[in-house]
């Protein structure tokens, strides 16, 4: 667990930090250059369109780690231990069968992809290959926590609402200034 | 009636069970793959794939980067610091501050929940300090914050245009009025509130303060005309003009303000990242899901059945507005969009309805259920960061959200309103 939290999701992190910027240069390049040299990047929206889905599927592991996907669990929540802990089961082994499925098909339909993209000449099967990896992954995110999948004690919520309330003291602060001003 | 179990009821079921929503779409989808419909379970690859990459999504995590830099790169304060320079000698002027800081700060981020922490942060120990009760602040705060889902640009409005193939830009254009109808609506309910309540904030009018703070938020005021402006006057596409706000704002959050170092830069980066993954990961499923309806026949049958009850479109809009009020009391904004636009728009079309109009209607009626009990996302968020108990919030949501519905019924019957903006400008 030690080496997923310390190595494999920081990379990911990182990995996708990085991309987010760079689509923000290409996205800005791109419109610079079709106004002031009148030579758009011809391959830039082709690109970020794959960066987009790696982004998503890829992110969809950090999400997956803390139980982050969005759901409506105010009711579940309430339930008493046992009965909680036995739909928090059912929806794991859901949430493995469908992430298995997935694995299981995209096999069959990325061998099939053969060609390359129309303008930036990406292999296709490699741009596809990011939703069964990232699955995979996914996977393997639950496994490794089941007891806190089970449980419903993962971290994802509490942080959250941390994160908001220290943006919300941040802006306090801030608001502070205002009324002295 | 398999298809009803499986695609209706089911997703029903395993919503109350607490199950993610993205698992919900694809598990009922899967079902009706394998065991109703007999298609080739490849498609699911190919939904996942092809649903997401989407040149109008690419918008999405552009607007969310720019929306949490300017929230903690300085430039929300300044524009708050702006609004009070011009209001403060309003009866009411804090609580209209809010939501005009909340508008304004949603012409910059699509984010109802980051509009409430940002603003909420700043302004409802004033509130709360110049004798506006609990209940009434904490409504306040919940609602306004919704605004940001409606002001372009709107999150909503892009998932809307990717669901339902419609300009984005039109829809950004088509929001404006809305938006600041809904706000002005809001303000004058605050105006008689504070004159009722005789709430007196004590702060004058000066031209100094005004010019100071304009001076001082001129950069924060040049954001929403950078994103606005650029698309408005056919310079930019949403999705550029999302991605030179993200490059604008991290200059002058940086390099203006120095407000944020590199490694504020980094956080709200990841921030950005994880939040457009929890957003669009549904964006396939959806997809999905309703494609499988489409494939159905459901949305021509319920084109049909319309047309059988002999339904005027004032009648259609009215029954789908209740609809989505209802969904958008315990479904998400992004979720309920995704899967209901592709359905409903054959519907609307059908009824005469204009497609642009409508999707300002469905964003409005998703933003109201923002903030409507029991599960609206605002509300909790309200609740978690000023430790407002529900007893005291839910009665405080009662007037805004009757103010939000006579508006929306204004917004539905009248489409000049949203329409007149893309006749002239589209």
């Amino acid at each position: 667990m030690e080496i997923v939290r310390s190595y494999i999701l920081p990379v990911i992190r990182a990995f996708l930090g990085l991309l987010l910027i760079a689509s923000v240069f290409l996205i800005v390049a791109n419109a610079i250059g079709r106004y002031l040299f009148l030579a758009p990047i011809i391959w830039a929206e082709e690109i970020l369109g794959y960066v987009l889905v790696w982004a998503v599927y890829l992110g969809g592991v950090l999400v997956t780690w803390d139980g982050g996907h969005l759901k409506m669990d105010l009711l579940s929540r309430t339930l008493p231990f046992i009965p909680k802990t036995i739909v928090n089961g059912i929806s794991v082994f859901v949430f493995i069968f469908i992430g298995g499925l997935i694995v299981y098909q995209s096999w069959f339909a990325i061998a099939e992809l053969t060609h390359v993209s129309l303008v930036a000449e990406m292999p296709m099967n490699l741009m596809h290959a990011i939703i069964p990896t990232s699955f995979v992954f996914i996977i393997f995110c639950i496994l490794l926590r089941l007891r806190k999948n089970l449980t419903g004690t993962l971290e994802s919520e509490a942080e959250q609402v941390e994160a908001l309330r220290e943006a919300a003291a941040a802006a306090e602060r801030a608001g502070k200034t205002v009324s002295k001003e | 009636m398999e298809m009803f179990l499986v695609m209706g009821v089911l997703p029903i079921i395993l919503l109350v069970l607490g199950f993610p929503i993205f698992v919900i779409l694809m598990v009922s989808s899967v079902i009706t793959i394998l065991f109703i419909m007999d298609l080739p379970i490849t498609m699911v690859q190919i939904e996942l794939f092809g649903s997401v990459d989407n040149y109008k999504l690419i918008a999405v995590p552009f607007f969310i980067f720019a929306g949490a830099i300017m929230a903690q790169g300085g430039i929300s304060q300044r524009l708050v610091e702006w609004v009070v320079s011009l209001m403060g000698a309003i009866r009411g002027s804090i609580a209209l501050t809010t939501v005009g800081a909340c508008t304004i700060f949603g012409a910059i981020s699509g984010s109802s929940p980051a509009t409430v922490a940002a603003i909420g942060g700043m302004l409802f120990p004033s509130l709360r300090e110049k004798g506006y009760p609990e209940k009434f602040a904490s409504g306040l705060l919940a609602s306004s914050g919704a605004i940001a889902g409606i002001i372009p640009p709107s999150i909503a409005m892009i998932l809307y245009g990717a669901a339902a193939e419609e300009s984005v830009r039109h829809l950004f254009i088509a929001g404006v009025l809305p938006g600041l109808f809904i706000a002005f609506c809001m303000g004058v309910y605050i105006y008689f509130y504070a004159r009722k309540r005789d709430i007196r904030e004590g702060t004058r009018f000066e031209v100094k303060r005004v010019a100071r703070s304009t001076k001082a938020g001129a950069w924060a005021l040049g954001t929403p005309l950078i994103i606005l402006g650029g698309i408005y006057a056919g310079i930019f596409s949403p999705t550029e003009a999302a991605g030179v706000s993200c490059l604008y704002a991290v200059i002058v959050a940086m390099w203006v303000y120095r407000d944020m170092n590199l490694t504020g830069l980094w956080k709200v980066t990841i921030e950005s990242v994880y939040l457009t993954a929890q957003v669009l990961i549904i964006v396939g499923a959806a997809t999905l899901f309703s494609r499988l309806l489409t494939i159905a026949g459901v949305p021509q049958e319920m084109v049909s059945w319309i047309h059988n009850l002999g339904l005027q479109p004032w009648m259609v809009l009215l029954i789908i507005n209740i609809f989505l009020l209802a969904v958008g009391c315990v479904l998400d904004p992004a979720s309920a969009i995704l899967v209901l636009a592709p359905i409903l728009k054959p519907v609307i079309i059908a009824a005469g309805i204009d497609p642009i109009h409508f999707g300002i209607i469905m964003t409005v009626n998703v933003s109201i259920g923002m903030f409507t009990p029991p599960f609206g996302l605002n509300i909790f968020v309200t609740q978690a960061l000023f430790r407002v108990p529900l007893s005291s919030l839910y009665p405080g949501l009662v007037p805004f959200i009757i103010i939000n519905i006579i508006a929306l019924g204004v917004i539905s019957y009248w489409p000049d309103l949203s329409l007149v903006l893309v006749r002239l400008l589209g």
